[in-house]
């Protein structure tokens, strides 16, 4: 799994719902392709950012959907409460 | 007088039962009669637990997740390999389930064949599986429990058994920062239960030397038996593969215990196979840990150590 994070809301719903057309969602016993999320670590340098999951393999595999140069890994610091805060 | 009924394996079933068939299953030690449309499963009254057909626990859990039987029954009910598990996974006791994840992006994988041709499921980090028994079997429990899970890790991520979700780490239990009993991180090789604050969190190591591998220090992305075990003075041990990893190191975690997912993906993000979790409301005595570890050995086998010197799975204390 990788990330892409987003500035703003609309940039993550516009993009989760290109991702549900690409990979016709909803079908059976699955109704969205994302949930969203934000960075809520105010230490965090992302701190806001609207975190979009990217898979890069199995059924929803579309990383290629994306701009390698764009996508991260997760950051268990992204979360409010996280250690090292 | 006596009669003998006929006997099969819960994987060797009959494949075409007439209503009223009535079989014992030699791995499970149950009874099994065919309804006329499914197997109704029939237990001792007795509280012990068989995990196969020869290793018998004093005491039953609470939950048992076998990747290998997602139904919680038989591998009728599992997915496709390599499908996208959108399903409901079942206890092999009490009835407990998961909820069925209806994000795509949160739906871990299942696989039917890893370790020792088991069947497993594969989260990559951005997976979550839920369940919810609470209400029903008190808990959060605050007081001795054994959670166990058979897992391994993939690459250099978390595996982490038991936790919170996104919703809630922050408050079960109170002063927790991720929420997870277990977490393996590569990142800083050590074995955690983080339920005490980070500050005073308990980071056991590996034991090496004889009898536990050169290796075992630097060897994490094996398939192992990991235990978390409390006892009624809040005294909290981490045992891997039937050794008691963390002698100095034990934790005196009172907070209360929510295991309300299988798989997280907040935080410590599961990264690695799953095979089992298992969960009981009480400290399992030593000699159904060595029981579990032997079934663990028999199961998925032993010298999973690297350097297969080792069986790292070994029922000694």
């Amino acid at each position: 799994m990788k990330y892409r994070l987003y500035d703003t809301s609309s940039e993550w719903v516009n993009k989760n719902e290109s991702l549900e057309e690409h990979l016709n969602i909803p079908s059976e016993n699955t109704f969205r392709y994302a949930e969203v999320s934000q960075v809520t670590n105010s230490n965090n340098a992302e701190y806001g950012k609207y975190i979009m999951p990217v898979c890069t393999s199995g059924t929803w595999k579309c990383d290629d959907q994306f701009n390698p140069s764009e996508l991260v890994d997760s950051d268990p610091t992204w979360e409010k409460g996280a250690p090292g805060e | 007088m006596t009669s003998t009924l006929l006997t099969c394996t819960s994987s060797t079933r009959p494949g075409s039962p007439n209503a009223g068939d009535t079989l014992f299953e030699t791995d499970t030690n149950k009874i099994i009669v065919y309804s006329g449309s499914a197997w109704k499963v029939y237990d001792s009254d007795a509280s012990t637990y068989a995990l196969d057909g020869s290793n018998i626990l004093s005491q039953s859990p609470i939950f048992h997740f076998d990747a290998g039987k997602i139904n919680g029954t038989d591998a009728t009910g599992n997915p496709s390999d390599g499908s996208a598990f959108s399903g409901v996974w079942t206890s092999k006791v009490n009835g407990i389930k998961t909820f069925a994840q209806s994000t795509a992006s949160s739906q871990p994988t299942w696989n039917s064949s890893g370790t020792s041709s088991e069947a497993y499921i594969e989260s990559d980090g951005g997976d979550e599986l839920s369940i919810d028994f609470r209400s029903s079997l008190n808990i959060p429990n605050s007081g001795a429990f054994t959670l166990f899970g058979v897992a391994k890790r993939n690459g250099s991520g978390h595996l982490v058994i038991g936790g919170t979700s996104k919703a809630n780490y922050n408050i079960f239990p109170a002063g927790s920062t991720q929420g997870v009993w277990m977490n393996y991180n590569g990142g800083n090789d050590y074995l955690m239960y983080n339920q005490t604050g980070s500050d005073t969190t308990p980071r056991p190591t590996f034991a090496s030397g004889s009898g536990n591998g050169s290796t075992a220090v630097s060897t994490y992305d094996v398939t192992r038996l990991f235990m978390v075990v409390r006892d009624s003075s809040n005294n909290t041990r981490l045992f891997v593969d039937g050794n008691n990893t963390n002698s100095a190191g034990v934790a005196t975690a009172s907070t209360e215990v929510l295991v309300e997912v299988l798989l997280k993906n907040s935080g410590y993000r599961m990264t690695g196979q799953t095979y089992e979790v298992g969960y009981f409301n009480s400290d399992i005595s030593t000699a159904d840990k060595n029981t579990l570890i032997s079934y663990v050995n028999s199961r998925y086998g032993t010298g999973r150590n690297a350097d297969n010197t080792d069986d790292l799975a070994r029922a000694t204390f």
